[in-house]
């Protein structure tokens, strides 16, 4: 599989504050590769440094496997932090001036004004946008030149509703189409609907890497309820699958260990004798996971 | 004092004839490059305060490609400006009703050269300053202050020889007041070699410190 992107020990200092410490990442062609972490923990931060703008304190990264030539950001699609355009152009000059950067020979400027929705105020000044649109004609800067890659700070900042499930719906549609994605978001719940893959940050530091399906996998909860709920505790903590038993308001929840299923523990509960009250499993969220990573690493 | 200057009608003096224009008339317009030098302000700080330095980067150019788009800015305004001072020249020459051939033409227009390395070296310093402070108007304040105040004070405190090149001087003794010649006092009347040297080497010193600015900053 071709490698999108590399990086390796890539660390940022401002001052005595390490905004980015010893991350190593690795992104394959055709990831959509979510980097979640709460405000301040240094996503911002490593796009800013992938995309040529901040300079890292040490450490490397590679686009493409072929270093970090300036000229290679021509495929990549990008919006960093906020929507950065000419005030005084209009939305079809700015993207226009974009596509003469990138040295794009026929740029379908219409064609990406049409998918990101900005067709109603293309022609205003860029100075007199609301946030939102400001976004979108963001969004269609990223779309020219048929990228290889979109890197998308916080995609859905500043959008409605609305905007925010068109654009979740544009990013899938994007990586339908093969082209690799990295974002970053600190919202689970837009992970979890949008990215095949997630780095979870904190403090600069990563905390996991890997498949989301894999961050979930092991995550599902099922809470259990007995009349007799001392005896349900004395067998629930014989059987050998149980990763974690938490007693929470009148139930148990548990979390089973990789490969051990719900049924299993329900033939277990009811072969030893438990008059089982309430039995329900729950899928994992990527909420419930990232917080636990987080108290985890509770410094 | 006064009654030692001879008493002169500046009306039977040649100052819009051939040659003498093509001094007197840049060392007028060198005036008005501080105008253009706030265009060249203007528009980098506008491209730190809009972001789009940061966004034009992240699009696919180098930092040197940029710094270089913002020098062409600068040569774009000192080529036009120049190309003006050639052409209002050639009209206020012409227009003296004084017979005019090739010999009286092209004589002194070193000083039009001069005119245009004045400019450009004058608006890259420009282009520095707005680097290294990224706003409008702590640049045009360090731009007036440094030229009418700091470096004066400096010349007054150091010898000629040191003063008359430092940056300021040196652009502007590409073209010393012309006009006392007028008085009976001669004057240079050809450009000195080295304060172009100077004034282009001063050019490139701050291209190189604007690169360095940009390449150390995080945009
Ligand atoms: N220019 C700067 N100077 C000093 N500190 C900075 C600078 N930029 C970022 N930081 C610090 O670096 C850390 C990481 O910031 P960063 O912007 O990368 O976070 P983030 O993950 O993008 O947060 P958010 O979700 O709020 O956008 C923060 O503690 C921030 O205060
Ligand atoms: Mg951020």
């Amino acid at each position: 599989m071709q490698k999108i992107l590399t990086t390796e020990n890539l660390s940022k200092n401002y001052g005595i504050l390490k905004a980015l410490d010893k991350l190593s990442l690795n992104v394959t062609k055709g990831d959509v590769f979510g980097i979640l972490g709460p405000n301040g923990s240094g996503k911002t931060t490593t796009l800013g440094i992938l995309l040529g703008v901040t300079n890292a304190t040490s450490g490397s990264y590679s686009w493409f496997e072929k270093g970090k030539n300036d000229h290679l950001r021509k495929k990549i699609g990008a919006l960093l932090d906020k929507p950065n355009f000419y005030p005084h152009l209009n939305g079809f000059q700015n993207l226009a001036l974009i596509a003469d950067i990138k040295d794009l020979k026929s740029p379908k400027i219409h064609e990406k004004i049409e998918i990101s929705g900005v067709s109603k105020f293309v022609n205003r000044k860029f100075g007199t946008y609301s946030t939102g649109m400001k976004q979108r004609l963001a969004l269609a800067a990223t779309l020219l030149g048929e990228p290889e890659v979109l890197v998308l700070d916080e995609p859905t900042n500043g959008l409605d509703p609305e905007g925010i499930a068109d654009v979740r719906e544009l990013i899938l549609k994007i990586a339908n189409q093969g082209i690799t994605v990295i974002m970053s978001s600190h919202l689970l719940d837009e992970v979890q609907k949008v990215c095949t893959h997630v780095a979870v940050l904190k403090s600069g530091k990563k905390l996991y890497e890997g498949q989301v399906q894999s961050l979930l996998a092991g995550s599902d909860g099922i809470e259990i309820a007995s009349d007799n709920m001392a005896q349900l505790e004395k067998v629930l903590s014989g059987f050998i699958g149980i990763e974690q038993i938490e007693k929470k308001q009148g139930t148990f929840k548990v979390r089973l260990k990789d490969g051990f299923k719900a049924s299993e523990l329900s033939s277990f509960l009811i072969t030893n004798g438990i008059d089982i009250t309430h039995f329900s499993h729950q899928k994992g969220s990527l909420e419930q996971e990232f917080l636990h990573l987080l108290s985890e690493n509770r410094a | 004092m006064a009654n030692d200057v001879p008493n002169i009608d500046l009306a039977l003096k040649p100052i819009l004839q051939f040659p003498d224009v093509w001094q007197n008339l840049t060392y007028i317009a060198g005036y008005f490059k501080i105008i253009l030098a706030l265009i060249v302000i203007t528009s980098v700080s506008n491209e730190f305060s809009y972001g789009t330095a940061r966004q034009n980067i992240i699009d696919g150019i180098s930092r040197r490609e940029w710094l270089f788009s913002k020098i062409g800015l600068a040569k774009v305004l000192a080529l036009y400006s120049t190309l003006l001072v050639i052409v209002i020249g050639f009209i206020l020459g012409y227009s003296q009703g004084v017979q005019v051939d090739t010999a009286t033409i092209f004589p002194r227009m070193d000083y039009v050269l001069a005119y245009f390395i004045e400019l450009i070296v004058y608006f890259i310093y420009a282009l520095f300053l707005a680097l290294l402070l990224k706003r409008t108007g702590l640049s045009i304040i360090l731009l007036l202050v440094y030229d009418f105040i700091l470096e004066p004070i400096l010349s007054w405190s150091v010898p000629d020889s040191i003063s008359n090149f430092l940056p300021m001087s040196t652009i502007d003794n590409l073209n010393t007041f012309p006009f006392s010649k007028y008085l009976g006092n001669p004057i240079e009347a050809i450009v000195s070699l080295e304060q172009l040297v100077w004034a282009v080497g001063y050019g490139i010193a701050f291209i190189v410190f604007s690169y360095l600015i940009l390449k150390s900053k995080d945009l």
